[in-house]
Formats: structure tokens, sequence, C-alpha cells
């Protein structure tokens, strides 16, 4: 196997599948990262971008709520969460800032805001047959 | 997630256990709040040691808790979070605006 490129598959239809893969997620990206605090963050936005994902997401046939893929590749870790759902709009949300997002928080809407803060990268694509596909990237700090 | 309430020296003591998330089970500790407020008791400490998942639904609960007492003329401290909060907390840079002590004892002390 190469041991730069691996992956992980994981099928999620409620809250506590997504709970009981938590330890699974933690071990793939627990194997890369390099601090406590690198896995915490990076564990935070995949939870909570699956979580996201199986709050809105709609049941299609055969398909799961909700799929996770982790990759990991280069130094980065990199996950794809598929749903079938509503469009949403990743690109109108600033990542999360203590000023507006605390000083002047309303009500919910943080989840995206947090994971662009955590991640490196975020984008969202909108399939056809209303499959929302949200990509987020970690590039993983290298080894001292 | 549940909540549990204590007082100690006038101030209230929320014990949270289980998971901050958004689902028809949990209670909802901004509402819950509130109504602390509507009693008059405005000055709270959250003991967030036996959370066991925290995301934007606990974030967004603790801010709009935080904001609600602020403008009541109270305040929140938080107690014993966990490892995974604190990283939260420091990273979002929240810790600059809402402190985290390491025992409850501390954080009540603190809003004497």
């Amino acid at each position: 196997m190469d041991e730069n490129k691996t992956r992980l598959k994981i099928s999620l239809n409620s809250f506590d599948d997504l709970e009981s893969s938590r330890d699974l997620i933690i071990e793939f990206c627990g194997r890369y990262c390099k601090t406590s605090d690198e896995l915490d963050l990076l564990e935070m936005s995949i939870l909570e971008a699956c979580h996201n994902a199986i709050l809105h997401g709609k049941k299609r046939e055969n398909n799961s709520i909700c799929e996770l893929k982790l990759l990991y590749d280069n130094q980065s870790i990199k996950a794809v969460v598929k749903n079938y759902g509503n469009r949403f709009d990743v690109a109108e949300k600033n990542e999360f800032s203590i000023e507006q997002d605390f000083l002047q928080y309303k009500n919910g809407g943080l989840g995206i805001p947090l994971i662009k803060a955590i991640m490196d990268s975020v984008e969202y694509e909108r399939k056809s047959n209303e499959l929302n596909e949200l990509t987020i990237i970690k590039k993983l700090k290298k080894k001292q | 997630m549940r909540i549990k309430e204590s007082e100690m020296d006038g101030v209230v003591v929320l014990t949270l256990s289980g998971k901050m998330m958004l689902d028809a089970k949990s209670i909802s500790l901004h509402e819950y709040v509130k109504n602390l407020i509507a009693e008059g008791k405005t000055k709270v400490v959250m003991d967030m040691g036996k959370i066991t998942w925290f995301g934007s639904t606990g974030l967004g609960a603790l801010l709009a808790s935080y904001t609600s007492l602020k403008d009541s003329g109270g305040d929140l401290k938080v107690a014993r979070a966990t490892r995974k909060i604190r990283s939260v907390f420091m990273f979002t840079q929240i810790v600059k605006v809402l402190e985290n002590y390491d025992t409850v004892e501390e954080a009540v002390a603190a809003l004497k």
C-alpha cells in the first residue's frame, strides 16, 4: 500500500451512525496529524460537515443520507461530504471571526464559518439530482 | 444534552453532559438560560467537563447565552472545558471574552 495515499469511505444515515464512526475518523486523521490541536480541529470540521449533511439531507432510494470520503495525499487530508438536499452557498459565509460571529451573534449558521476558519480550502459543488458535494482540505503541519 | 442546575454562593451552576448538537432530544441551552434571566438569575457558570460532542451548535448556544446574560447585566464563565473545547476556544479566540476555569469553584469565585 502506498503510505502517501490512503482513503476511507463511510456511509451515514443518522447522528448515531456519525457518533459510532467518530473513532474511525479520529484514527484515520490521527495517523497524519502532528499535534492534538490539529487533530481536534480537523475532527471538529469533518464532524460538523457530516452533521449538517445528515441534518439537512434527504434519503434517496438505496443511497445513504450522507457519504463521507477521507483521503490523505501529499501532506493533506481531504474530506468529501455528499448528501442530497437543498443547495447551500459556502461563498456567502465568511470565516468565523470573533467580532462578527461572537459579538454580533444572532442565530445559528456558524458551521461553515467555523469550517472555513479551520480548513485551508472549502469548495462546494451542486451536482445534478439535488446532490451536494462539499470538499474540505487541510494541509498538515510538517514534522519538526 | 442534559442540564443539571445547582447553586453555589448565589451563582447558578449548570452542569452540562452529553452532546451539544442539534437534534430533537436536546434541551435548548439558550432557552434554559433565558428562563434563568427571567427569574433574575444572571450569574452563571457552565461546567463543560462532561460534554462529549461540541460543534457549531454548542458554540452558538454559548454565544447566545453569553450575550443574553451580558445584556441583562450578568455574566457567564465556563469551567472544566475539555481539551477539544479549549482547542476551539483558542482557535476562534473566544477565550479572549469567555474565560474557562479549571474548576467550578474558581469560576464561581470569578463571578462573585
